[in-house]
Parts: C-alpha cells; sequence; structure tokens
C-alpha cells in the first residue's frame, strides 16, 4: 500500500490509495460517516482497473488525517471482534 | 482434457471428472451423479455436462 | 456483532452474521474471495513435452492446481527481502517426471516442500500415451486472487440478507404460495401453513405475489447475512474466513501506520 495525498486543508483532504480497492476503502468509508465529526467521506474509483481510488474526507474540528486513523482502529476492532467470535463459534 | 476449475467461480471439478464419466457410461442420470459429487452451481455442473473429450482424437498426432 | 455457524466442514462454511453494516459484509466477502493470499504455480520450466497438449496449456493447468498453503513459511514475492527475484522464502519448486502410456495425476507432482502439497491429487493433468514425455519444472508463489484466480482461495462466496417470513392470522390454507415456491419453503401441515427453512428461501417474494389476501409477507432483515463459503482446498474453510479477518486488520493497520508517517 502507498498513500499519494492531493490536497490538504485542515479540513478536507484528498488522498490516493495504491493498490487498494472497494474492499478496504467501502468499509472505511461508512466508519468514517458514523464519526459525528466528519461531514463528508466518500471515494472514488475513475477505472476498475488503469486508475487507483481516491479517498476523500471533510471534517469538522479535527485534522480529517486524525479521522482517518481513528476510522481505520475503528476497522481493526470490528474485524477483531468477527475473528475471535468466529473463532469461538466455530471450535465448539 | 476437462479444465481444472470452473470458468465462472473457480471451483476445482477436474478430480470429479473420472467418476461422473464412468457412472454416466453405465447409464446413470448426470443429474444425481452431479449431485452426489457436490457439484451443485450450474456454472460448475455445465462443465461437466458439457465437456467434450478431444485427448483420444488428438493422440496419434505429436 | 453475533454469527452463528450453520454447517462448518473442511472445504465449506455456512453462517449467520448478525449486526453489521452491509460495507463490513461486503468487505469481508470481498477478501476471501480476491485478496487472501494463497499459493499457486507461477512459472513452469518445460524440458521435455511431447503431448497433445502445448506447452502453455500444460502451463496453465498447473497453476490452477489448488496447493495447500504455508502463510508461515512463505511471504507474497513483493514483501520479500529478495525483491522479487526467487528465494526459499517467497517460492518452492515441484518436479513432475513422467512417461505414457498413463494418465498424469496433479498427485504425481513432487513437491521440495512437503508443508506445500497438492491440495486435490485426482485432478488430471494429460493424458500420455505411448512414447509421449513429459518433464518439468514448476515454480510455486504466493498471490492474491485479484492479479489472477489461480490465487483466488474462496470460491462460490457469497452472502444474502437474512430473510423474515411473516404469516397472518387470516391466512385460509389456499396453498397456492406453497405451488409457487421455487425453493420449496413452505408447507401445509395440518390445513395451516407453516415455514420450514427460512434460510432456503431466496427472497423472491413470488409467494406474496400469489397471496390475493396479502396473509404472507418476507422481508429482509437489515444487517443479518447469511455467508456462504467454499474453499478451493488450499485453506480449511475456518482458517480461510480467519485469515480474510486477518487480511483485512494488516490493510488497516498498515493505512494507519503510513499516515501517522505523513502527518
Amino acid at each position: 500500500m502507498k498513500l499519494k495525498v492531493i490536497d490538504k486543508t485542515d479540513t478536507e483532504v484528498r488522498i490516493e490509495i495504491v493498490d487498494e480497492s472497494h474492499t478496504l476503502l467501502n468499509s472505511l468509508k461508512t466508519l468514517l460517516l458514523s464519526d459525528p465529526r466528519v461531514e463528508l467521506a466518500t471515494y472514488h474509483i475513475e477505472h476498475p482497473t488503469i486508475t487507483e481510488p481516491i479517498l476523500f474526507v471533510k471534517t469538522k474540528d479535527v485534522d480529517p488525517i486524525v479521522a482517518i486513523k481513528e476510522a481505520s482502529d475503528k476497522l481493526v476492532e470490528v474485524f477483531e471482534e468477527f475473528k475471535n467470535l468466529f473463532n469461538d463459534k466455530a471450535s465448539m | 482434457m476437462i479444465p481444472v476449475r470452473c470458468f465462472t467461480c473457480g471451483k476445482v471439478i477436474a478430480s470429479s471428472w473420472e467418476e461422473y464419466e464412468r457412472r454416466v457410461s453405465e447409464f446413470e442420470n448426470p443429474g444425481k451423479v452431479l449431485d452426489d459429487l457436490g457439484i451443485d452451481r450450474y456454472c460448475c455442473r455445465r462443465m461437466l455436462l458439457s465437456h467434450i473429450k478431444l485427448v483420444d482424437t488428438f493422440a496419434p498426432y505429436q | 456483532m453475533d454469527i452463528d455457524i450453520i454447517e462448518l466442514s473442511d472445504t465449506k462454511a455456512r453462517f449467520v452474521l448478525n449486526d453489521v453494516e452491509p460495507a463490513i459484509a461486503n468487505g469481508l466477502r470481498r477478501v476471501i474471495l480476491a485478496e487472501v493470499p494463497t499459493m499457486a504455480i507461477d512459472y513452469v520450466n518445460i524440458y521435455d513435452n511431447t503431448s497433445v497438449l502445448f506447452d502453455e496449456q500444460i502451463a496453465l493447468r498447473m497453476g490452477l492446481i489448488p496447493l495447500i498453503t504455508d502463510l508461515e513459511s512463505y511471504v507474497l514475492p513483493e514483501d520479500c527481502d529478495c525483491g522479487g527475484e526467487g528465494c526459499t522464502r517467497c517460492q518452492l519448486s515441484l518436479n513432475l517426471s513422467a512417461e505414457g502410456s498413463k494418465i498424469i495425476y496433479s498427485g504425481d507432482l513432487l513437491s521440495s516442500d512437503p508443508k506445500v502439497t497438492v491440495a486435490d491429487e485426482k485432478i488430471p493433468i494429460i493424458d500420455l500415451r505411448e512414447r509421449q514425455t513429459l518433464v518439468l519444472e514448476a515454480v510455486a508463489k504466493l498471490g492474491i486472487g485479484r492479479k489472477h484466480a489461480k490465487w483466488q482461495a474462496g470460491v462460490g462466496c457469497g452472502y444474502k440478507n437474512m430473510p423474515v417470513i411473516t404469516i397472518k392470522e387470516d391466512c385460509d390454507s389456499c396453498g397456492r404460495c406453497v405451488d409457487e415456491c421455487p425453493r420449496n419453503v413452505l408447507v401445509i401441515n395440518n390445513d395451516k401453513l407453516e415455514v420450514t427453512d427460512p434460510l432456503k428461501c431466496n427472497l423472491c417474494k413470488l409467494c406474496m405475489g400469489i397471496c390475493d389476501i396479502d396473509a404472507i409477507n418476507v422481508i429482509e432483515k437489515p444487517n443479518s447475512y447469511i455467508f456462504n463459503i467454499e474453499t478451493d482446498g488450499s485453506y480449511p474453510a475456518k482458517e480461510l474466513v480467519i485469515q480474510g479477518a486477518d487480511t483485512i486488520i494488516l490493510k488497516a493497520g498498515q493505512l494507519k501506520e503510513i499516515l501517522s508517517e505523513i502527518e
């Protein structure tokens, strides 16, 4: 994974995420939107095979990069919970 | 030769071919044989159902 | 979040996943289908081939054979210290040397690592005739399904919404919905309409359409999914689901790490 920051202000950020797809970005977007400090979060893949996805986040009173970091923490939590639960149920 | 995997979903179907061929040649119902072999999806079923074995035709040549 | 496992065998898993966002469920499906690394033959040195198939066709057939994957001993070539050139950490070789007349099976491949062997030994590779020979060395590497279907660990992996079928009091048990249902979910038992197995329902809602008095109602339960997962043999089904979750965790961790650097 590689990141390219295209635009950044105090409340807005536009990042190109190289070598990723809907798999990560759609879940990340949903978790970003569940954060009340995030006004807008979306991503765009111009062409599925020749371009890389671009993530856009707009926030109020918080650095958007911090918001993305917190969302990725939440994503880790969700899948850790899933993994532990699945492991418990599967070994029963 | 029978393709190794189903073109659509990627399930390995080649390993079921020999049993399928044998049982169908013994006049069993192909649909039932496919059910027994655990090939449920129609994408995988058509792989076996529509396969034509050409290796015997080509075998004399190199 | 809640999980109910309905079926779990070596090759198949079926479970109900409750109280998660659609995006998370879809992320899990996508990662199992296309982003869990598996082992597959990527390069074939053909020393002798006088069989009826071309070298390329043999190589394709070799590539599609599922190999049991050991993620502890191997890394993806692009993450390897050797930079993808090929070393014992990122690749292994399998050898095949055969002469006709007999059918060559995937089980005839001799692996240099006893832990990474073919998952299915009964795949016919080629039918060799008298005086036909095949000698080759195959190099297997880790890869992901997004690049090529041979690295796809989860096959036929998908989910549907959990159906909720409610039958109202005023149902007159006419039985027309029973005939209409393509999945045979409904039965009439002692003059009463009953649901046998709601998991079988495919949410087509034909029963709702045929009912004149609107006595039956089928809805999708929000945030509840029935997952169906099948593996190609490179992992047991349980392991595959856990590897899928691990892959997403790894990705999210990487993203956070890189963001901390640029902040």
